[in-house]
């Protein structure tokens, strides 16, 4: 298992979502406050592989390549027959830092 | 009668199958290229051509827009010839995307119009605005190539996203491209609502 420190809690506050290529993972990361709660999900659509961003006031996701949008859980909620999801990763939050594993 | 022949010449880090899957990704317009783009819809699409509607912004007067079905068609396996109608001027934009090393390939964009009578007017506007057409949506374009890119190298499926296990993130093969490229099914897609709308002999779409 693999685990990483990714970001402090306070890089959460301006946007309420941090994100970052991770290449011990080879993936590029979301992490975003979503009602207290914090969720850590690929941001890499699984539609062609665009760019997410968390939309804090519609509290979804979404791609900005092709407008699919994501529930906080990685489904996708605007493109039915769209089955694939956000991957989720694990975290751990140590001493206000937010480490991931896989 | 006037012609209007123009070509602009760059290279790019990313594979030329890359920019050809971006060149025939109508859906990303309407989003990627919202600053240009109204309205996109395809009227019909195969394996070799795609009929596409937009209603488009002029640069510089965003407030107007003009109407303009475009026939895309890929003469061969690098060259992508686009034949319009912008302002009633018949044009021709033809691309050449050719690979140049690993993950890199230059690309030629030629536009050419022909304008007849009192449209030869529009001739230094067009020539004017091409270049920040071809400008501009170069630039919009540039970090989703190389986004794809990345993500292909690292066994990215369309449709599927990244393998789960970390040790297989990764792709040293050729990329392919295909047409139709995939797309959303026609029930939850905007760009094939219109009612003209027909698949060709292939249907790609998942």
């Amino acid at each position: 298992m693999i685990k990483k420190k990714i970001c402090n809690l306070s890089q959460l506050e301006n946007k309420n979502y941090f994100k970052t290529w991770v290449k011990e993972f080879k993936d590029e990361i979301i992490i975003f406050k979503n009602d207290k709660k914090i969720y850590v999900k690929s941001s890499i659509c699984p539609h062609f592989g665009g760019p997410i961003t968390y939309n804090q006031n519609e509290k979804h996701l979404y791609c900005h390549w092709h407008g699919l949008r994501f529930s906080v859980d990685g489904k996708c909620i605007n493109q039915k027959s769209f089955k694939a999801c956000l991957s989720n990763y694990n975290f751990e939050l140590k001493d206000n830092y937010i480490y991931i594993k896989k | 009668m006037k012609i209007l022949d123009v070509t602009f010449k760059r290279k790019v880090n990313c594979s030329a199958n890359v920019c050809l899957w971006n060149h025939w990704d109508q859906d990303h317009i309407n989003y990627v290229h919202k600053g240009f783009y109204n309205e996109t819809e395809i009227f019909y699409e195969d394996d070799r051509v795609i009929l596409t509607y937009h209603r488009l912004k002029i640069p510089l007067i965003p407030f107007l827009n003009i109407n303009t079905i475009d026939m895309q068609t890929l003469k061969d396996k690098s060259t992508v010839c686009t034949y319009g109608f912008q302002f009633g001027i018949p044009s021709l934009s033809t691309v050449i995307y050719k690979d140049i090393g690993k993950d890199k390939c230059s690309v030629s964009v030629n536009y050419k119009f022909k304008f007849l009578g009192l449209q030869i007017l529009l001739y230094p506007i067009i020539k004017f605005l091409i270049r920040r057409w071809n400008d501009r949506t170069w630039y919009e374009d540039l970090p989703l190539k190389l986004r794809r890119q990345k993500v292909k190298r690292m066994n990215f499926k369309d449709f599927k996203g990244l393998p789960n296990k970390i040790k297989d993130r990764r792709f040293t093969g050729s990329i392919d491209f295909k047409l139709p490229i995939s797309r959303l099914r026609k029930t939850d897609n905007k760009l094939s609502k219109h009612p003209f709308y027909n698949f060709g002999s292939k249907d790609g779409h998942v």
